[in-house]
């Protein structure tokens, strides 16, 4: 049976103080109290900020080993592409990643590609070489648009062992529909909220904000594990990251496992 | 209300259950196929041996050739009837509409049973759920608003998937899948499709009223809107047994000979008959298929009148779809005899039964307490003892 894993997307918002972070809990002292609660984080300012071999060594410090991390991919490759300088962003991700490698705390990298990146040849010429020049590195991706729902690519990842990303979203059309399919060692899922009103053309703070009920979670105890029997590895991430929402989602998931008789690590 | 249909499959029916007998298989290539020399043919194929370009209908002289050193193992028809039938219970406890299609596939409907059981995508995932669970298998699933589009669904997330086409998003989902996935697209159709320059289903969705019968005549028009997703097919009640009975049998030589056909049907008429019977069904459709030596098949089906039980009925349209059928100059190595439209019940003679029916039934009845109590073999009909003798 795989071993799940349960967090979220991000680790270091103010508003979680008074919900999540207890109120003396200083900011240098989050992710050790977020460690504490969870054994999986993933990390998203690398989408923002190319990540440095020294920030994630100090992250690694940080988190005093309990923690693994899934890393989302930073925006020059995926959303802010450039025909002539995207290889040489990878090279530069790459590198950064060698601390979480080299101490085995490299759960994923999650290549997360906006509703805009169309099913056209271009683009998939593109994650084709993408994936390849990643190859050797635990994949995942996220695809926004429903376009990419498609056999050949399905097919395509699963012969790379490259994980296809479950989402839970608003049921809008255009966003990826449900699907769930393990197509490597590592089921990855990621929580977005249900958010309708605010889905399209707001912050990502309004979209995000969403706290699951018990209700919908229970709904996914059987997806989640139907897709354990598939797989090695199961990382679940709640990017409904408004107001503490989803430390709690993440806590109220783990629960609900729990007592289906599922440990979470 | 917008239908909600699921369509389950196992996959790798036969070789799923195999895995379940003899777990030392899981992971590894093996295939499914009749004892026999050199001229029997793949039934199933274990999902690693499918990866490695093993394929149903294939000859096992073909797989060994390829594979080298491959476990041939004989088909377990009982296990994979009971399975079915164990399937078909497990989802009917959440919906009163479903339908069996045999090798491990079913259509559920599950509209309106919020209320019951929750939402659709959550019902599907409880039914995956259990059915692994309790059976051992996943089976991969599609849901949509149609049993076309769920079924296209579940190819696209073969082999243990979910995926749910939300309502509207049919042509959508449907257009950007390889036109090979559009059901009705056999390999024949499929290098026509591809002399059109057909690539995707929606390649096919996009041609006109004009163009498609230009291409594929009356019946593209039609071919054309199950591109579209568009299906207005029920599905079958649990009232009514949607499922069906096949029997087939590889032949010991290659024949070309309408007696010599005619007798091997009468044999698998008893032996289809004989199934409907010890499950209290009925029938009332009867479909033939014949595989020639070239590989290329043929299929025919007729409606019958009414339900019916005996072999002698089965038999009747049986022969008479073969005469119909009997088109080629070319040898027949494998028949098919198949069951549709079952009707499960207590099956009772009905007063208004014509007289010669009714006596047809008796007779019937007869024969199957004289086998019952002394064995198969011991009550044969005169055309099936034309089999034994050109065997010998």
């Amino acid at each position: 049976m795989a071993e799940v894993r349960i967090g979220t997307s991000g680790y270091d918002y103010l508003d979680w103080r008074g919900t999540f972070y207890p109120a003396h809990v200083g900011r240098d002292e989050f992710l050790s109290y977020y460690s504490g609660h969870f054994s999986t984080l993933e990390l998203n300012f690398s989408y923002y900020r190319m990540p440095e071999k020294k920030q994630l060594a100090a992250i690694l410090r940080r988190s005093e080993g309990r923690v693994d991390f899934s890393i989302k991919a930073h925006e020059s490759l995926t959303h802010r592409i450039d025909a002539h300088s995207w290889r040489d962003a990878v090279k530069q991700y790459r590198g950064a990643l060698d601390p979480l490698q080299e101490d085995e705390k490299l759960a994923a990298v999650l290549l997360q590609f906006p509703f805009s990146f169309h099913y056209t040849p271009e683009n998939r010429r593109y994650l084709n070489a993408l994936l390849e020049e990643m190859r050797e590195l635990p994949l995942a991706v996220e695809f926004r648009n429903t376009e990419w729902v498609s056999k050949r690519v399905i097919t395509a990842l699963q012969e790379r062992r490259v994980a296809f990303c479950s989402v839970d979203t608003p049921r809008l059309r255009g966003l990826p529909p449900p699907v769930d399919i393990v197509t490597s060692d590592l089921a990855y899922i990621r929580f977005h909220g249900r958010n309708e009103k605010n889905w399209w053309g707001s912050d990502a703070a309004a979209r995000f904000d969403y706290l699951y009920n018990d209700e919908e979670l229970s709904a996914w105890i059987d997806r989640i594990m139907v897709m354990m029997n598939g797989a090695r590895q199961v990382r679940v991430y709640f990017n409904n990251h408004r107001r503490g929402q989803a430390p709690a989602n993440a806590q109220m998931l783990t629960s609900l496992l729990a007592r289906q008789g599922i440990a979470v690590r | 209300m917008e239908r909600q249909v699921l369509h389950l499959n196992i996959a790798n029916f036969m070789a799923s259950i195999e895995e379940l007998c003899s777990p030392s298989l899981r992971g590894e290539p093996f295939i499914i196929a009749p004892p026999g020399e050199g001229r029997t043919v793949v039934f199933d194929v274990s999902e690693k041996a499918f990866r490695e370009g093993i394929r149903r209908g294939m000859s096992v002289d073909l797989v060994r050739r390829r594979m080298g050193r491959i476990p041939v193992i004989a088909p377990r028809y009982d296990r994979c009837a009971s399975a079915e039938r164990e399937l078909f219970a497990l989802t009917s406890r959440y919906s009163p509409l479903v339908e069996q299609v045999s090798g491990g596939h079913l259509f559920a409907d599950i509209t309106g049973m919020r209320r019951l059981f929750g939402n659709s995508v959550d019902l599907a995932a409880r039914i995956k759920r259990e059915i692994w669970q309790r059976m051992g298998v996943q089976p991969v699933t599609g849901l949509a608003v149609n049993r076309l589009v769920s079924k296209v669904a579940t190819r696209v997330v073969k082999p243990d998937g979910f995926v749910y086409v939300l309502p509207g998003d049919e042509r959508s989902f449907m257009g950007r899948q390889d036109i090979g996935l559009l059901p009705g697209i056999g390999k024949k159709l499929g290098e026509r499709m591809d002399l059109l320059g057909v690539r995707e289903i929606g390649d096919l969705a996009d041609l006109s009223d004009g163009n498609i019968t230009a291409a594929l005549g009356g019946k593209g028009i039609k071919l054309r809107d199950s591109a579209r997703g568009i299906d207005f097919t029920p599905v079958a009640g649990a009232s009514s047994h949607g499922g069906r009975i096949r029997v087939e049998r590889i032949l010991d030589r290659d024949i070309m000979d309408a007696g010599e056909l005619t007798a091997y049907y009468y044999s698998l008429a008893e032996e289809a008959g004989m199934r409907l019977r010890q499950n209290n069904m009925a029938a009332r459709s009867v479909e033939i298929g014949l595989m020639y030596t070239d590989g290329k098949r043929e299929g025919a089906s007729m409606r019958l009148l009414r339900h019916t039980v005996t072999d002698r009925e089965i038999f009747d349209a049986a022969r008479s779809l073969l005469l119909k059928s009997l088109r080629r100059r070319v040898r027949i190595r494998k028949l098919s005899l198949s069951l549709a439209g079952l009707l499960t019940g207590c099956i009772q003679l009905d007063l208004f039964v014509p007289p010669d029916a009714a006596r047809a039934e008796a007779l019937q009845k007869a024969m199957d307490a004289v086998r019952g109590r002394y064995g198969e073999k011991s009550l044969r009909v005169g055309i099936t003892m034309r089999e034994d003798r050109d065997e010998r």
